[in-house]
């Protein structure tokens, strides 16, 4: 193989920011077509994991100076740490990115006898770790001079990987609907477009990427390309020529949710469902206007504070608000776009579910978190307001207990509670906590909400049912009247309570008075207690990193909470 | 860090310049062994003064300092560390007066020539701790009782809300006009700039706007070229501009664009948080992700970058990034 970047052409295209319309659009459909190049891409990585030595070489042939001198390096027994996860012994994928001859600039003034005509320097990629292990190599006296890793460093790729990122990219499906026409990847260089590649940051996956440059007209396609998962991870058009700040993951990925998610209310018709939705600045994905079959059911839904608490430190844990990934209050970022996903059960899909998570950089490390909300839209009218923790947290004696609001629509409802085999209704505004002694109606129903013009929906308490992996919630639940004379949480609120409260005062009791119910519109607050649990086999609100395919991936055991609203017409159905 | 490292990162830096944007590649050039001399054409400021209070709980000023970053812990804490150069050595101990505590999670601090300690209120994690309308207000730590009060309120036009939590971000103590520069974001929000720099006068805690409709995160006095200017970091782009000023802290010329920080570093995307000029006149920006939101990484992205100013051709040089 030929070394670098001789052969690329560096085109600087400025970027500007111009999102376009489509670009809000839904990723839904798309798709690659996996060339060759990308499949044996995947092959070389297979075979290079199955070496004793974990690393694609850039150079085959022996009778070549550069071969021996990434010869020399890659028998560093120092790097054996770079080779092998010290844990489970599985390879790290490296590659060899460039072997060139010393500079001048290499040498620190106690190594300069170092012969330079046989003097290399050899430049290794980890793909796992995100580092570069930069060696000094002399070929003629077979010795390391020096040798040295640099976390996140990537340095300059080689051509075959400038090529792989360009056929990734032209074959991208949302790449060509962005682009409005073909790219031929293997057609010398798209010879009807311009195309550069630049350089690249996914600080957040903290992958190796390069980003491929589509010129057309006056506008340029800026495309991330990820050479660690080989996938386009973003495109942004932009003007040629103006000076601006470079695409990366991160404001790819934060431009994308401001503009499509933060700045505007989305609006959905499916399944009889109708609603809107829109990422808030620290209250978590909204949805609004919530009804089914025409019939108004909630103003709106959503995810106020995420609190968690460690039993083995007093007072230790955090009180997080999720939400927009800039201009926000929120500790926990939505740094994808929500996504609507079929409920499928028994081969049937039943509804749909509207999906968004939420993560702290580095996730899963210790200490960072990933949230998820999923709302549940059922075709019988149910409706399940779902939150789950990813881990990892800070320990393995966390509990999480995420305070969800959900408001009614209407001006008048009553509810009532399963007690003593008869339904009780509330009178005051008050908070109740689920417990191993709660009678349930048909095995399910713990609450049940009367709207003014008659319609009753069942809620059903969670008590490991639902098939989701949840374990139950033995949640706290809290029923406040709606004010319009105060503000008490309709718009966006800051943090509600304090993390490490282990009772009922997890803020909505601030709301409670104890006011009359009667005749007044409600809202229902709900608070799950959920512990992880990090023992094999039984994880739970947990993540771990794992070696797979030569690079670390998250492995997640989610724990799934949240109470379920049906019609009572549907409860009735189900006994 | 030692030349021999300096030197393996700097080879590094130079191949990654082929593909930066040309207004970069004129302010980054790889620097050689031969020129990583230092060039006094930019003059620090060196006036701190020894806060008594140290003394009298028996720490020893010369290898101690306060912190608002300190483990779990609320507020400002005094520390007297076992390695002076590495502020992640052990703590020989620590001291925290209960008045420490009164601006919730702390963020800048900074000592005056007399020996006065400013500690500015940041939000960590959720504003719970951190009023919002106490975002703004700028504490001091007296130097004689070591007691830490409310000292002066830099005007609000909109109080933090759930588009930004942030007020003041960073402050800096002039030893010419004993003053106290701080820059505010208090109000600003993504289409709206309206983050401002006041200076403070130590002695009778007078406010002055120095600078409006500017989001900065880090800030400095120097004398470049013997000329008096404020040097600023962007909290919205990664640029590191500066205006000349009075001896009376009056802004005198149109701001000037200094250093871009795009595509440098790790993360290709820092902002500069801090600026401080070590002793040689070498510029130390330190570098972070800053997107007007309340995230806390465990690990701290922060990167150390090290500008040199050639006074001929009036542009910084990047020396090292650590």
């Amino acid at each position: 193989m030929i070394p670098v970047s001789k052969k690329i052409f560096f085109l600087i295209a400025g970027a500007m920011v111009m999102i376009t319309h489509s670009a809000c659009q839904r990723e839904l459909g798309r798709q690659v077509e996996i060339s060759e190049t990308i499949r044996h891409r995947k092959m070389d990585i297979q075979r290079a994991l199955q070496q004793n030595i974990p690393v694609i070489r850039l150079y085959t042939d022996p009778s070549k100076p550069e071969y021996k001198a990434q010869e020399i390096a890659l028998g560093d027994p120092r790097w054996q740490e770079m080779y092998k996860d010290p844990r489970t012994g599985k390879a790290m994928l490296n590659e060899v990115f460039s072997v060139s001859h010393s500079r001048p600039a290499d040498f620190p003034l106690h190594q300069a006898e170092c012969n330079q005509s046989g003097c290399y320097r050899v430049e290794v990629y980890n793909y796992a770790k995100n580092g570069l292990i930069i060696s000094i190599v002399d070929i003629n006296s077979i010795k390391i001079i020096s040798s040295s890793f640099y976390e996140s460093m990537q340095g300059d790729i080689p051509p075959h990987l400038a090529e792989l990122a360009i056929a990734i990219a032209a074959q991208d499906s949302a790449v060509l609907r962005e682009y409005g026409g073909t790219m031929n990847a293997s057609s010398s260089r798209m010879s009807s477009t311009k195309t550069a590649l630049n350089h690249s940051r996914c600080q957040r996956s903290m992958h190796l990427c390069v980003a491929p440059t589509f010129v057309k007209g006056d506008k340029a396609l800026w495309t991330i390309v990820d050479l660690t998962e080989l996938k386009v991870a973003g495109t942004k058009w932009t003007d040629v020529g103006r000076t601006g700040m470079p695409l990366t993951e991160r404001i790819y990925q934060n431009e994308k949710i401001m503009k499509c998610y933060c700045e505007v209310e989305n609006h959905v018709e499916r399944d009889g469902w109708s609603f809107s939705y829109s990422l808030t600045r620290s209250d978590g994905l909204k949805i609004g206007q919530v009804k089914f079959n025409g019939q108004p059911l909630f103003n709106s839904v959503k995810l106020m504070d995420w609190h968690v608490s460690y039993s083995k430190t007093e007072g230790f844990g955090y009180s997080d608000a999720i939400g927009c990934p800039e201009y926000s209050n929120a500790a926990v970022v939505a740094i994808e776009a929500p996504e609507f996903k079929a409920l499928v059960k028994n081969r049937d899909t039943i509804g749909f579910e509207l999906v968004q998570q939420y993560f702290s950089e580095g996730w899963p490390t210790p200490c960072s978190y990933n949230y998820a909300q999923h709302y549940e839209f059922y075709r019988d009218g149910s409706f399940r307001p779902v939150v789950a923790s990813l881990g990892r947290g800070c320990g393995s004696d966390g509990t999480y207990r995420p305070v969800t609001r959900i408001s009614f629509a209407g001006t008048s409802h009553t509810i009532e509670q399963f007690k003593n085999n008869t339904w009780e209704q509330w009178q005051k505004e008050a908070w109740y906590l689920q417990s191993e002694a709660d009678q349930y109606q048909d095995g399910r129903y713990i609450f049940k909400l009367k709207y003014q013009d008659g319609r009753t929906w069942m809620i059903e308490a969670n008590k490991g049912q639902f098939g989701d992996g949840g374990r139950g919630d033995h949640a706290y639940f809290y029923v406040t009247r709606l004010r319009s004379d105060r503000e008490e949480g309709e718009v966006d609120l800051p943090t509600l309570g304090p993390c490490c409260n282990i009772d009922y005062r997890q803020g909505p009791e601030k709301f409670i008075e104890p006011e009359a119910l009667d005749h007044h519109a409600l809202v229902l607050w709900y608070v799950p207690q959920i512990q992880n649990d990090n023992r094999s086999g039984k994880e739970y609100c947990w993540s771990e990193s794992v070696l797979e395919d030569g690079v670390y991936k998250p492995r997640v055991w989610p724990c799934s909470s949240g109470l379920k609203f049906s019609p009572s017409s549907t409860a009735e159905q189900r006994q | 860090m030692a030349l021999l490292q300096w030197t393996k990162i700097l080879t590094i830096i130079d191949g990654r310049t082929k593909t930066m944007k040309q207004a970069q590649i004129r302010l980054i050039t790889l620097c050689s062994v031969l020129c990583c001399g230092v060039m006094s054409t930019v003059v620090a400021q060196q006036c701190k003064g020894i806060p008594q209070f140290m003394i009298a709980h028996g720490f020893d000023p010369a290898r101690s300092a306060m912190s608002s970053q300190e483990n779990r812990k609320r507020g400002v804490v005094l520390i007297e560390l076992s390695n002076m150069a590495n502020p992640g050595s052990t703590r020989n101990k620590s001291y925290q007066h209960p008045s420490w505590l009164l601006p919730g999670y702390a963020g800048s601090i900074t000592t005056g020539r007399n020996g006065d300690i400013y500690v500015l209120p940041k939000a960590n994690v959720n504003m719970l701790y951190n009023p919002p309308e106490n975002q703004n207000t700028i504490y001091r730590i007296d130097s004689k009782t070591g007691i830490l009060t409310s000292w002066v309120k830099i005007p609000m036009p909109r109080i933090p809300d759930e588009h930004n939590a942030s007020g003041l971000l960073s402050a800096f103590y002039d030893c010419d006009t004993d003053a106290l520069i701080v820059s505010t974001v208090a109000g600003s929000r993504q289409k709206e700039e309206i983050g401002a720099i006041y200076s403070v006068k130590a002695s009778t805690g007078e406010t002055k706007r120095i600078l409006d409709k500017t989001d900065v995160l880090g800030l400095l006095t120097a004398n470049l070229n013997n000329e008096r200017r404020l040097l600023y970091g962007s909290a919205r782009r990664s640029e590191i501009w500066s205006v000349a000023l009075d001896a009376s802290n009056h802004v005198t010329g149109a701001p000037r664009l200094e250093i871009l920080l795009e595509g440098l570093g790790p993360r290709g995307d820092d902002k500069a948080r801090k600026l401080r000029m070590d002793t040689n006149g070498m510029l130390q920006v330190f570098g972070v992700p800053f997107y007007y939101n309340l995230t806390a990484p465990v690990e701290r992205q922060e990167t150390v970058y090290v500008f040199e100013y050639n006074p001929v051709k009036k542009v910084w040089t990047l020396k090292s990034m650590n």
